[in-house]
């Protein structure tokens, strides 16, 4: 609850010169239905790495999530082609991706692996798992019902949209006005003093892992929809977009730092990349090494800290003691 | 006060670190309403007690004993529930979250089921008006200085309505008004029924507000007395035990050829104009107070941190600037932190031993195992190391035989000057008398040696030569015949002793063996 908003000042600033540059450019680009558009292509990201964001905070992290959302995706898939009704397939969605991070946050936390190496691990086994029971078909031709849920739109904006914008809002109270939101926070700055102050701290680790497990799950829902077919192989790399979204955003890799708003727009400006590069008239296979760049450059600016290299700059060059 | 009920007991209880025993059946009482103070040297076993009672730590023997009530499996968050709140001397805070939440965790507020941030500020307003201090919640707590730290750390405690108070060494970093204002709040928790354990290493604050006076050695309880009736002999006495002061044989040794001689040496704000020598044979002792920076200045020598200005020569020659020339020179360092700087845990003793000499021992780049054995097994029997073998792994061996292993690390890349920075803390007392004789041992070879060192009884004991430091500068050169009270006056104050430092009954710092604020390296 600091009023630390570093992240979030640095990218509203980059925000407002890429729409200024547009607005000269291309006014017409300024349209409603570009708008929506950016949003329903956020949507999937920003939720799931509100998830990451929860893992982030204790100071763990999560690659697998590529895999959980592959694996929630067949499961959405297969229950809707049993024609189950909207709420089961959501439901089994969502129970998937908590085990999952359930088994994440247990091997992470119970048996003390380091949460880069477990999730990687787990990452090729639930690949693996997933290959063996699809047997790397893919599935489509789902109900028409069930795509409303990525494909509809209330008041002429995407139900993916509406999503978004629950989950944001419901993350949001969870991580500044519940205790085990807070919890994140106090166990990912201090792990040893949160156990002191009587924190259950692994715990806390696991439900962080289950958060990004269930969010993933609910973004797979939407992804599984809103394309009506997915195959073995969805979501691969997409660890990276998350944990991209989520440190452009401000959320610190050693845990304790982040919020939801910074995540948001972290989400946003990953997930507008190919847009934005088209619209400069950058080629789209740029986009992966300007994702890198973006997150290289947003991090040091974050990481460095301005006062103390001063300082050093100037002891080093003189030499000149105040005493 | 016979009558008085229990606020806590403690019935024998033991701790032990691998093989390392801590606590060896300790009885404490806590009365209701009373300031207890809790005093000992490094090693005696106050942190351990602390953490048990507290709950960070399970004891393997014995039992804790809260109100009338025997606590089972205490754990922190159920000392809580209990009225125990802790200042902990490392201050245990989360520097990445605000001041507000800082007092808050593990004890939020709550209101309609969700958090009342607004509640908290109140209540944390109130506190700190209570302290009065200044302070804004909203602040990100690695801004904050230490003295601010201590602070929020002491305003946390108050946070829950607490019945038994645990302070470790809460003034070590506050102003005199600051510490005043925490007396007062002290009081007034007392005449509200509070029970406090005080530590501190200042023996005018034990006197000024504690009822009654434990002082602990060696993981015993060595006796409690009511404060009005203890006096600070026997204080002193009690904390440091006959054996310590048990002489040690110095042979008349001559002093050689100088090996180190440092001149003018200055980095920034951490020391000034600096200039000593330490010749062959001969044990340099620096003293002074935990900041006075003599340990930045012992790094600049072995080449870890640059400095600005000035001139070390050793033998006559420039010392290198890179710690890896420095040593084969032959300068090495033993480093006050032995866990994260000195020692392996993870592997055997003679893997450590051999560490450093590993260029001198091995051939085009090949261990040669043979030559390791004869240089480990010399070492084993020089350091009458306990257990006499190198095969166990490190973490095994006691804090005193650690600090040997690492001393024989530096030894097998045969050193002409020994820089040795708090060689004996978290050492045992009888460990420590073995460090000194081996220490002595050196410089009788001929081997120049340099000691940083907060304790006062050690220095008087080993150095040849004192030199003080305070501030960053050399306030004072005294020999190694030099009373308690001079060291102390000029590392306190920057001039020699005057009367009112020696009157021990008055003001009583110096009694203060230990020049240190910290406990630390135990654990």
């Amino acid at each position: 609850m600091y009023k630390n908003r570093k992240a979030i000042k640095a990218l509203l600033i980059f925000y407002i010169m890429i729409l200024g540059v547009m607005v000269i450019k291309e006014p017409a680009f300024f349209s409603f239905q570009n708008a929506v558009d950016i949003l329903l292509n956020t949507s999937t990201t920003a939720i799931a790495a509100l998830g990451m964001l929860c893992v982030l905070l204790v100071g763990d992290i999560d690659v697998s999530v590529g895999a959980i959302l592959a694996a929630c995706c067949t499961v959405t898939g297969i229950l809707a082609k049993e024609g189950l009704p909207m709420v089961v397939v959501i439901a089994g969605a969502l129970a998937v991706g908590a085990v999952l991070g359930t088994v994440n946050g247990v091997v992470v936390t119970v048996f003390k692996l380091d949460a880069i190496v477990a999730t990687l691990g787990l990452l090729s086994i639930y690949r693996g798992l997933l290959i063996m029971i699809t047997k790397g078909s893919w599935i489509n031709g789902l109900p028409a019902n069930i795509l409303k849920i990525g494909q509809g739109r209330w008041l002429n904006i995407p139900i993916p949209v509406y999503i978004m914008a629950a989950v944001a809002a419901v993350m949001w109270f969870i991580l500044n006005r519940t205790e085990w939101g807070r919890n994140f926070y106090a166990v990912g700055s201090n792990s040893d003093s949160a156990r002191l102050g009587g924190i259950h701290v692994k715990a806390t680790r696991i439900t962080a892992f289950v958060v990004c497990g269930v969010l993933v799950g609910l973004a797979a829902v939407i992804y599984t929809t809103r394309y009506g077919g997915i195959q073995s192989n969805t979501g691969k790399g997409w660890e990276m977009t998350l944990i991209s979204s989520a440190v452009v955003g401000g959320a610190s890799t050693v845990g304790g730092e982040g919020d939801v708003s910074g995540v948001f727009l972290g989400a946003l400006l990953v997930s507008a990349l190919g847009t934005l590069l088209v619209f400069f008239g950058i080629d789209a296979l740029w986009e992966q090494a300007v994702q890198g760049l973006i997150i290289f450059v947003s991090v040091a600016s974050y990481a460095v800290d301005f006062k103390k290299l001063k300082q050093r700059l100037r002891l080093g060059k003189g030499g000149a003691k105040e005493s | 006060m016979n009558e008085q009920s229990f606020a806590l007991r403690t019935e024998d209880v033991y701790k032990s670190f691998g093989g390392n025993h801590v606590l060896k059946g300790i009885n404490f009482e806590l009365y209701e309403g009373e300031v207890q103070a809790v005093l000992g040297i490094n090693g005696a076993g106050k942190s351990t007690l602390i953490k048990i009672i507290s709950g960070a730590l399970a004891q393997d023997k014995g039992e804790v004993v809260i109100g009338e009530q025997a606590i089972k499996n205490l754990t922190p968050q159920k000392a809580q529930t209990l009225g125990i709140a802790t200042i902990y001397q490392e201050t245990s805070l989360y520097p990445k979250l605000s001041v507000l939440e800082n007092l808050f965790v593990g004890k939020r507020l709550k209101k309609h089921g969700r958090l009342d941030w607004k509640g908290m500020e109140e209540k944390a307003r109130d506190i700190f008006d209570r302290l009065g201090v200044e302070l804004d919640p909203y602040e990100k707590m690695e801004n904050l200085g230490k003295a601010s730290a201590q602070l929020v750390e002491i305003a946390k405690a108050l946070t829950i309505n607490a019945r038994i108070l645990i302070m470790d060494e809460p003034t070590s970093s506050l102003s005199k008004q600051e510490t005043e204002r925490l007396f007062d709040i002290v009081r007034k928790l007392k005449k509200e029924g509070a029970s406090i354990i005080y530590i501190s290493h200042r023996m005018e604050e034990i006197f000024q507000i504690t009822d009654r006076v434990t002082v602990m050695r060696d993981g015993k309880i060595i006796g409690t007395k009511k404060t009005e009736e203890a006096t600070t002999e026997w204080i002193t006495m009690s904390m440091l035990g006959k054996e310590v002061n048990a002489s040690l044989e110095k042979k008349e040794r001559s002093p050689g050829e100088v090996l180190l001689d440092i001149q003018g040496l200055s980095s920034g704000q951490l020391f000034h104009d600096i200039s000593f020598q330490v010749r062959r044979g001969e044990i340099v002792v620096l003293s002074g107070l935990v900041g006075a920076g003599r340990t930045e200045v012992m790094r600049a020598v072995f080449g870890i941190d640059a400095y600005d200005s000035g001139k070390i020569c050793f033998k006559g020659e420039p010392v290198k600037k890179h710690t890896w020339d420095v040593i084969r020179q032959g300068i090495v360092m033993v480093p006050e932190d032995r866990g994260r700087q000195g020692f392996i845990k993870e592997v055997s003793a003679a893997e450590n031993m051999v560490m450093a000499a590993l260029p001198e021992i091995s051939r085009g780049g090949f261990r040669n195992q043979e030559k390791e054995k004869e240089y480990v097994e010399g070492q084993v029997k020089g350091l009458l190391l306990n257990p006499p073998t190198a095969k166990l792994e490190g973490g095994s061996y006691s804090g005193g035989n650690q600090q040997k292993i690492v001393i024989g690390k530096w030894l097998n890349t045969h050193p002409e000057l020994l820089i040795l920075d708090e060689p004996t803390c978290g050492v045992d007392v009888g460990a420590k008398m073995e460090i000194y004789k081996l220490i002595i041992r050196l410089a009788e070879e001929g081997k120049g040696i340099l000691i940083v060192s907060s304790d006062i009884e050690e220095t008087e004991m080993i150095a040849d030569r004192i030199i003080i430091m305070r501030q960053g500068a050399i306030v004072g050169e005294l020999s190694g015949e030099a009373e308690k009270d001079a060291i102390l006056g000029l590392a306190l104050a920057g001039i020699p002793s005057n009367a009112s430092l020696n009157s021990p009954e008055v003001d009583g710092p110096s009694d203060n063996r230990k020049l240190g604020e910290g406990e630390k390296g135990h654990v």
